[in-house]
């Protein structure tokens, strides 16, 4: 019998600590990404420098599940001290790579890269003067519990 | 101070508490650490309920709360330094009397830690010879639903606050007790596998919802995915007592979506 555990480390302490997680205060732009499937949300908040449009800070928040919890993590640690350009150019890199990923983990990834581009929208939103909520959707769709024994 | 910031720092505090009492080894003073941390919890809803009251709203912000304790002893220290920092912030008013008292008493017994190392935080990520994919499955699923536990402590608190109807704020009570009972139980068995953490911070977004109804029905689908989840672990875990252990909580989670239909008839 195999014993010990197959999880990554590095994966169980992002688990366990996400990091850049939080709520920030007085950030200047804001975005939301959304599965409708699922309820599940992720929340990116960016402080930019206005000079050089680098992402000089970022914060995040998920209701979501670990894989996202994981992928917020890691996606929020690249996106710290890129331009935003550079942020959006790595954003689609995201979505051509994770279209490859299994559906579950695929839906994942990119309600995190959704509610970065929705955080970039509301930025240049909050440059012209106007402030709402940016939303985008996520389109991989994640199957369910229930789906998946056929009874839905 | 203001009261949402006094709401936030005592928010916490209660979780510093009640994981500390996960932390410990199971007997008298855990057991007194975690009677603790209810009270703690009965205070952080006390405040928030003069906030309402007062016609401000709350939320359940705070700091992150990274816990790593070595022994009894550096357990203790930091929780008595929690304590004596809030302590000059307090207004004087009949509740935060009470909530002085009590925190004076807590004092007096933090002055007297339990000569124990703690072991919760050392990732020792074994427990009772199970197998590696009955371990992976067990950790993935107690993270996460220690989360979700912890996620619905806050929600039904923040809604029974909101909430005029005494059926509905009373079944919301059920529902907290019942959420707390079963973060316990996770908590403790993360503190035993060494992964024992106190949940990231819930987004407002889940607990300001704008419709109780659409809440509800989507809380039903979520406690029949975490039946199926108990049901999958239950037959999946090659240990009889943990397999009879998660049988248990899914048949409890089956009430659960009786008390929210329930509510969900009353609207």
């Amino acid at each position: 019998m195999e014993q010990g555990v197959s999880i990554d480390s590095r994966y169980l302490e992002l688990l366990l600590n996400p990091t850049n997680y939080g709520e920030m205060e007085g950030f200047d732009a804001k975005g939301y990404g959304k599965n409708q499937q699922t309820g599940e949300m992720v929340v990116i908040y960016l402080k930019i420098d206005p000079q050089n449009q680098q992402i000089t800070d970022i914060k995040w928040q998920t209701n979501g599940c670990g894989t996202t919890l994981v992928t917020g993590s890691l996606l929020s640690q690249e996106y710290k001290g890129k331009s935003i350009q550079e942020g959006i150019s790595f954003t689609n890199a995201i979505f051509d790579k994770i279209a490859h990923n299994p559906p579950p983990d695929a839906a994942c990834g990119e309600v995190v890269a959704r509610a970065f581009l929705a955080a970039v929208e509301d930025y240049k939103a909050r440059q012209a003067g106007e402030v709402k909520d940016h939303v985008h959707l996520v389109t991989l769709s994640c199957p369910q519990p229930e789906e998946e024994h056929g009874d839905d | 101070m203001e009261m949402i910031e006094l709401l936030r720092r005592k928010h916490e505090i209660w979780l510093t508490f009640l994981f500390g009492s996960f932390a410990l080894p199971r007997g008298s003073k855990s057991e007194e650490l975690f009677d603790f941390a209810l009270i703690h919890f009965r205070h952080l809803k006390w405040i928030a309920q003069e906030i309402v009251a007062s016609g401000e709203d709350v939320d359940w912000n705070r700091n992150p709360i990274p816990l790593n304790f070595k022994d009894g002893t550096q357990l203790y220290e930091a929780l008595s330094h929690l304590l004596q920092s809030i302590r000059p912030h307090y207004p004087v008013s009949p509740l935060f009397q009470r909530i002085v008292g009590d925190e004076e008493y807590m004092l007096t017994r933090l002055h007297n830690p339990p000569q124990v190392p703690i072991s919760a935080f050392e990732r020792h990520l074994h427990f009772k010879g199970l197998d590696r994919k009955s371990l992976d499955n067990l950790i993935l699923f107690l993270v996460e639903e220690s989360y979700k536990e912890y996620e619905l402590i806050l929600t039904y608190t923040y809604s029974q606050l909101h909430s005029d109807d005494a059926t509905i704020a009373l079944i919301f009570e059920d529902l907290v007790q019942e959420s707390l009972y079963h973060l316990k139980s996770f908590a403790l068995l993360m503190a035993k596998l060494g992964i024992l953490s106190v949940p990231r911070v819930v987004m407002e977004q889940v607990y300001k919802f704008q419709d109780l109804k659409a809440f509800l029905l989507k809380g039903i689908e979520e406690e029949r995915a975490a039946k199926e989840q108990c049901k999958a672990l239950s037959q999946g875990i090659a240990d009889k007592e943990l397999a009879t252990f998660f049988e248990y909580i899914n048949q409890q989670e089956e009430y659960h979506i009786y008390l929210m239909e329930k509510v969900l008839q009353r609207l």
